[in-house]
């Protein structure tokens, strides 16, 4: 074994990237220049990338390398977010990109990227280390990871890993079916399916929260909380990707991938070690904890919708029907909302209420735990409509744009006689942590380079999580909706507060 | 906000920040806004000279740090201009997260004292600290770090450092002998002690600790024979002892210092050197650093050298430093 780096001082330095290169299929596409370019720049910018790296970007415009770094650099300058652009840093940097271009399906652009790579490894030493990246279309997955079979390019001295974008697969059977292709090129240990949800500082922060506390472990069951509220609402529309999203919906788009990743960290047993296969092995158990409905269920456990135009702050705002590239007839959910048991000592009973859902009235991220109501209503709380029971306590978990936790809890009003109000006990992530935080690219990528799954999905989690929300497609795929059935604007249509009061529930307002 | 001079007698500054709590949620509730929230993650006392300069850095420092590091903090100014007894001003800081309606506001309280006062401070501060959070010296006081110090203000200044979880010096500027033997003194009291110019030296010391991730530079490691490391200033600063230092005990090599003319003040130049290969890094203006492994070129930024991002790099490291610790005793050998 080599000796350790005497000069390493893990209190102050940062994880750094390895020697290694990475080639991203897909390179003119919005992902590189707005997310992945953006957070190669900044690890460079934190001393983060070292001498021996290199990038290989692909896609079928003809560019030189001096072209792709001009664009490149374009880009980042455009994107770059809380981060000042260091000229001298980035003609440093630059010098570490190359193109190739060619189709995907072309054998002439695998060898292509071969001899650059070769190239790359002799300029820049990079260890013989290589990372694929998958920022194409999902038509071209199964392809590209063939070829890149077919090629040998899945071996070689140093190792060879892949990361493939969301989303994994369109349904149960397609997601099998890619990851069934996949490990025949790439062994399960060496693909990272990306989450970036699960590389928000204050969704990993839920973890830490959780696990780093003793106080709230002890309630976080079925004894102590009623219900608990998952929310992703996103104020705009479809901006331009009316066509992508109409075959996705948000149930695929946002439910499927992110939310339940989300629930399941929120609901997960405490791991024995914080190690990638415990974390990950937990979050599986929990998603395989959640229960499938039966179709008979999907009624009424499960509600679709889709926004119709409105007037918003004085502006016409289009419904979903008359965005560029839709159909006028779309039967796309642009809403979804479900509610989910998990059936396990924890949490049997609990319902968990998930909706996602475009042009709502604003963009939040949060997940609402809310407490039981104690057993005895001993004081009343003034409200417009006259004293009623107070409102139990709430443990919110923000997670965008306002990162954070708070809790609702009873206090006394000031004066005499005993009136109580709710109050809420605020914890800022930006205020107390006002340091920018690292974008989850700039997490998820040195992660994958330094060989860290934690914050990846893997195949049993994503088939896991795949079978929850079959069901709920496959009903709704044979089922005609009356869209639009809820305004832009809007917290939804009026069936998904249905639901919740079947359970005796109502939605927060976020 | 700021508040009229009170006596600093602590139960009227606490009673005093109460008060402007209550004021600041008045007034937002009167604006029919969100109630403003109090951030504090720690106790951040400053004890600072009372010259323009030097004591508008530390405001500028101060207020920029609130935002990563909340805290209550205690500014002590030691001034002559001081008025009879102990005063106290009570203010909060506030500002709005860009595009967040909710004001974020910290507590900040002054006191300034003359130097024969100072033996007043320590009860004052004990009593307005924050319970149960860390609480942080930040000593810019010059004469703190002097040896010369045995009269009533560094006896005072000794007990508000004896309540501190870390204490925060800059020996830049100050002869090193002198001011590394205080360090060593508190630390010898089993205090937690942070030089800022010890944090100057992160970018220097990233870089070189990356080079030697490489497995064939980490093996070509024992073959390095030559160690120079170059400064600007007239002598030595701390940071370049510390380079050598900390060098020292990864390499089983001497590390020649020497004046060079560059951009300084302060470290300037690192060269390694064994029979294969050469590492330099050298300063090539003020907010970079160019790496040269054998005739490979890299510029490094230097991004994180200000007042402010030195000051956030200590407070995110509160507990013992093993490295800075091993580097501090090495200090010793290099100067004997």
């Amino acid at each position: 074994m080599a000796d350790a780096n005497p000069f390493q001082d893990p209190l102050r330095f940062e994880r750094r990237v390895p020697p290694c290169a990475i080639v991203i299929f897909g390179a003119n596409g919005d992902l590189t220049k707005r997310k992945l370019l953006p957070a190669l720049y900044r690890l460079a910018y934190e001393r983060r990338i070292p001498q021996n790296f290199a990038m290989v970007g692909n896609s079928r415009t003809p560019m030189s390398d001096e072209d792709f770094r001009q664009k490149m650099k374009e880009s980042v300058q455009k994107f770059i977010e809380n981060s000042p652009f260091d000229e001298s840093v980035w003609e440093s940097f630059e010098q570490t990109l190359y193109y190739v271009a060619g189709d995907l399906k072309d054998t002439r652009c695998y060898q292509a990227i071969q001899k650059k790579l070769a190239e790359a490894e002799q300029q820049n030493q990079t260890g013989d280390n290589v990372l694929y990246y998958l920022s194409t279309q999902p038509s071209y997955y199964e392809i590209v990871i063939e070829q890149l079979g077919k090629h040998t390019m899945n071996r070689g001295k140093g190792w060879r890993r892949i990361v493939i974008e969301k989303p994994f697969g369109h349904d149960l059977a397609s997601a099998h079916k890619l990851n069934q292709q996949t490990h025949e090129v790439f062994p399960e240990e060496d693909v990272y399916r990306i989450d970036h949800y699960l590389g928000k500082e204050t969704v990993q922060n839920i973890l830490a929260f959780r696990f780093g506390n003793g106080i709230f472990e002890p309630l976080w069951n079925r004894r102590y909380v009623n219900n608990v509220q998952i929310t992703a609402a996103e104020s705009i529309g479809v901006e331009g990707r009316g066509a992508y999203y109409q075959e996705a919906g948000a149930l695929r788009d946002m439910i499927q991938n992110h939310l339940l990743q989300v629930m399941a960290t929120v609901t997960m047993e405490p791991p024995t070690v914080f190690d990638a296969t415990n974390v990950r092995d937990e979050r599986a158990k929990l998603l395989r904890a959640i229960r499938v409905m039966k179709p008979e269920q999907v009624p009424l456990y499960a509600v679709a919708g889709q926004y119709g135009p409105a007037k918003i702050g004085g502006q016409q705002v289009p419904g979903f029907r008359q965005e560029e590239g839709v159909d006028p007839e779309s039967q796309t959910d642009t809403y979804a909302a479900g509610t989910f048991f998990v059936d396990n000592w924890r949490w049997a009973g609990v319902p968990f209420y998930i909706r996602s859902g475009k042009r709502l009235p604003k963009r939040v991220t949060d997940i609402a735990i809310q407490f039981n109501a104690p057993p005895l209503a001993m004081f009343q709380q003034e409200t417009r409509m006259g004293p009623r029971a107070p409102r139990p306590n709430l443990l919110v978990l923000r997670i965008q744009p306002e990162e954070g936790i708070s809790l609702r809890f009873l206090s006394k009003s000031p004066g005499s006689g005993m009136r109580v109000r709710p109050v809420s006990m605020d914890f800022n992530y930006g205020s107390s942590f006002g340091e920018r935080s690292p974008s989850a690219y700039e997490t998820l990528l040195v992660d994958v380079m330094t060989g860290d799954p934690t914050l990846y999905t893997r195949q049993d989690m994503v088939e896991a999580s795949w079978k929850v929300v079959q069901p709920i497609l496959d009903v709704w795929q044979n089922q005609k909706f009356n869209f639009p059935n809820y305004d832009a604007g809007t917290w939804g249509p009026r069936e998904s507060d249905e639901m919740l009061a079947r359970q005796g529930h109502v939605w927060r307002t976020p | 906000m700021s508040s009229v001079a009170l006596p600093a007698q602590p139960e009227r500054i606490m009673k005093e920040l109460a008060r402007v709590w209550t004021s600041l949620a008045e007034e937002e509730r009167h604006q029919g806004g969100p109630t403003v929230l109090r951030a504090c993650a720690m106790t951040l006392i400053v004890a600072t000279d009372d010259e323009d300069e030097e004591s508008l850095a530390a405001s500028q420092t101060l207020t920029e740090l609130m935002h990563a590091h909340p805290s209550r903090a205690i500014v002590l100014r030691s001034s002559d201009r001081a008025g009879e007894g102990l005063s106290a001003h009570v203010f909060a800081q506030c500002w709005k997260p860009f595009g967040k309606a909710q004001q974020i506001c910290c507590e900040q309280i002054e006191i300034a004292a003359r130097p024969d006062q100072w033996l007043d401070v320590g009860p004052t501060v004990l009593g307005i600290i924050v319970p149960d959070l860390p609480v942080v010296v930040w000593c810019r006081q010059k004469s703190a770090l002097r040896s010369s110090a045995n009269d009533r203000a560094q006896v005072g200044l000794e007990s508000v450092l004896s309540l501190a979880t870390k204490t925060i010096v800059d020996t830049r500027g100050i002869p090193v002998p002198e001011a590394l033997a205080r360090m060593r003194e508190w630390k010898q009291r089993g205090r937690i002690v942070g030089d800022l110019e010890w944090t100057r030296l992160t970018p220097w010391r990233q870089t070189i600790a990356h080079v030697f991730e490489d497995f064939d530079a980490l093996s070509e490691l024992k073959n390095i024979r030559t160690v120079e490391i170059a400064y600007t200033d007239e002598v030595a600063p701390a940071s370049a002892l510390y380079a050598a230092a900390w060098l020292e005990n990864g390499i089983a090599a001497n590390a020649a210092l020497r004046r060079e003319e560059g951009f300084g003040p302060g470290l300037h130049r690192i060269s390694l050197k064994s029979g294969n290969t050469s590492i330099e890094l050298e300063r090539t203006g003020p907010t970079c650093i160019r790496l040269n492994v054998g005739d490979k070129e890299q510029q490094i930024s230097m991004a994180g050298s200000s007042l402010y991002e030195l000051m956030h790099e200590e407070l995110t490291v509160l507990g013992p430093d093993a490295v800075f610790d091993a580097a501090f005793e090495k200090v010793r050998e290099i100067r004997s």
